[in-house]
């Protein structure tokens, strides 16, 4: 499920849209351009190591609303509603990527130029890791109802905290190859949630991206 | 052969007629080429053996680790989130898998790749299973590109699984080094390597 996500080809595409919005200007500054770039109030200090990692999502929402108001297709004129739509088509990426942890984890990492998401050849080398997440996963298929699910998501929960929170250490650190390994890790128990959340009796886990 | 024809007509006619006149032309196009479902995704036309790996997976299970002549193989992939777990069973007279159990927890297209390669290991000597790559699960189940990497999984599997029972049982290898080389242990180190650097 997880969408490519390609910063150069982004910042190509930024570099190529003329300012014929208003807003347009601010996101002129095509060689530094990034989903934070379109959440001045939000995000000011840009991308970690200079900004946090963690986000302040309801402002991010909030901020979000305003852009897509100004930038919705059908306020322009006809001659310009591609571009417009390219506009805020971006902003609808930038958004759903910086308002999730993976995928924001992920964008940052492929900004430096390494593709978590993307390289289908990488391994896990972290016998634990999978230790760890095949009994979890052993454990939904043999819950017997929802409520042996409490515990679990719980537990997960717990997981997705302290994965966030290494990730903001990494990143405010600046240690890339650590992100890099949180960052799968994340994406595991990202999947774990998944499952607890569409757990159904006897339906088999069957993972969708 | 029809699919390529049947892909690059609609395409055409719609390019040329407007569109409320598309969905007449498109009908019979796919009454002639089935192949081409209403999703747009192409579909290889022998796909029934990845469906039919994915709905009536084999050997599922597991065996227990701790028993000297099973090798376990523990692998993930990192992209997707998927982990897989292949056990071999080694009958130690002739180091041919006499039992294999998969556990697969990842998309369709991982489960069905782990199910084939159960089937395709069975019988054979460790040094054959360690020879098969990714490819031969890949075209078997006509896997499209974006799923090569559910063959690669199972591939590391495998591999992995090989390479755990040789850890457990040092002899087996150095048995089946007696007959080639001399026990020289440089020898021997590089035969160990050798599983991990064919995986890279």
């Amino acid at each position: 499920m997880i969408r490519s996500i390609r910063p150069a080809a982004t910042r190509v595409r930024a570099s190529l849209t003329p300012s014929y919005l208003p807003l347009q200007t601010r996101f002129q500054s095509a060689s530094t351009h990034t989903h934070y770039t379109f959440f001045p109030t939000t995000l000011p200090s840009g991308p970690p190591p200079q900004g946090s990692f963690s986000v302040d999502t309801t402002a991010l929402k909030r901020e979000f609303l305003q852009l897509q108001a100004r930038a919705h297709p059908d306020l322009h004129p006809p001659s310009e509603k591609k571009k417009a739509q390219a506009l805020s088509a971006r902003i609808n990426e930038a958004y759903k990527t910086l308002q999730s942890p993976l995928l924001r984890a992920q964008y940052l990492l492929s900004l430096r130029g390494i593709e978590v998401a993307e390289d289908e050849t990488a391994k896990v080398e972290d016998p634990e890791l999978l230790m760890e997440v095949l009994e979890t996963r052993e454990q939904i298929e043999e819950a017997q109802s929802e409520d042996d699910l409490v515990d679990m998501k719980k537990v997960n929960e717990k997981r997705i905290e302290e994965s966030v929170g290494v990730l903001e250490e990494t990143f405010r650190e600046d240690d890339i190859d650590r992100a890099k390994e949180e960052a799968v890790k994340l994406r595991y128990w990202i999947n774990i949630k998944e499952s607890l959340d569409a757990w159904e009796r006897g339906k088999p886990v069957v993972l969708q991206h | 052969m029809f699919r390529r024809i049947a892909s690059t007509v609609p395409a055409q006619v719609g390019r040329i007629a407007a569109a409320s006149v598309r969905p007449s032309i498109v009908g019979p196009v796919r009454t002639a080429a089935p192949a081409i479902p209403r999703d747009g995704h192409e579909r290889p036309a022998n796909a029934p053996s990845l469906l039919d790996h994915y709905n009536k997976p084999r050997n599922v299970g597991s065996m227990s680790k701790a028993d000297t002549d099973v090798g376990t193989g523990l692998v993930g992939a990192p992209a997707c989130g998927d982990v897989m777990k292949l056990q071999i069973r080694v009958d130690p007279n002739d180091n041919t898998i006499s039992d294999v159990k998969f556990k697969t927890f990842g998309c369709g297209s991982a489960i069905a790749s782990s199910s084939y390669l159960t089937e395709l290991v069975r019988g054979m000597t460790l040094e054959d299973a360690a020879k098969i790559r990714n490819t031969e699960i890949a075209k078997e189940l006509c896997l499209p590109p974006v799923k090569l990497h559910c063959s690669m999984l199972a591939e590391d599997a495998i591999k992995s699984a090989i390479s755990n029972y040789y850890t457990k049982n040092p002899s087996a290898r150095k048995t089946d080094l007696g007959g080639t080389s001399a026990p020289l242990p440089k020898v021997e180190i590089e035969t160990v390597t050798e599983p991990a650097t064919a995986t890279a």
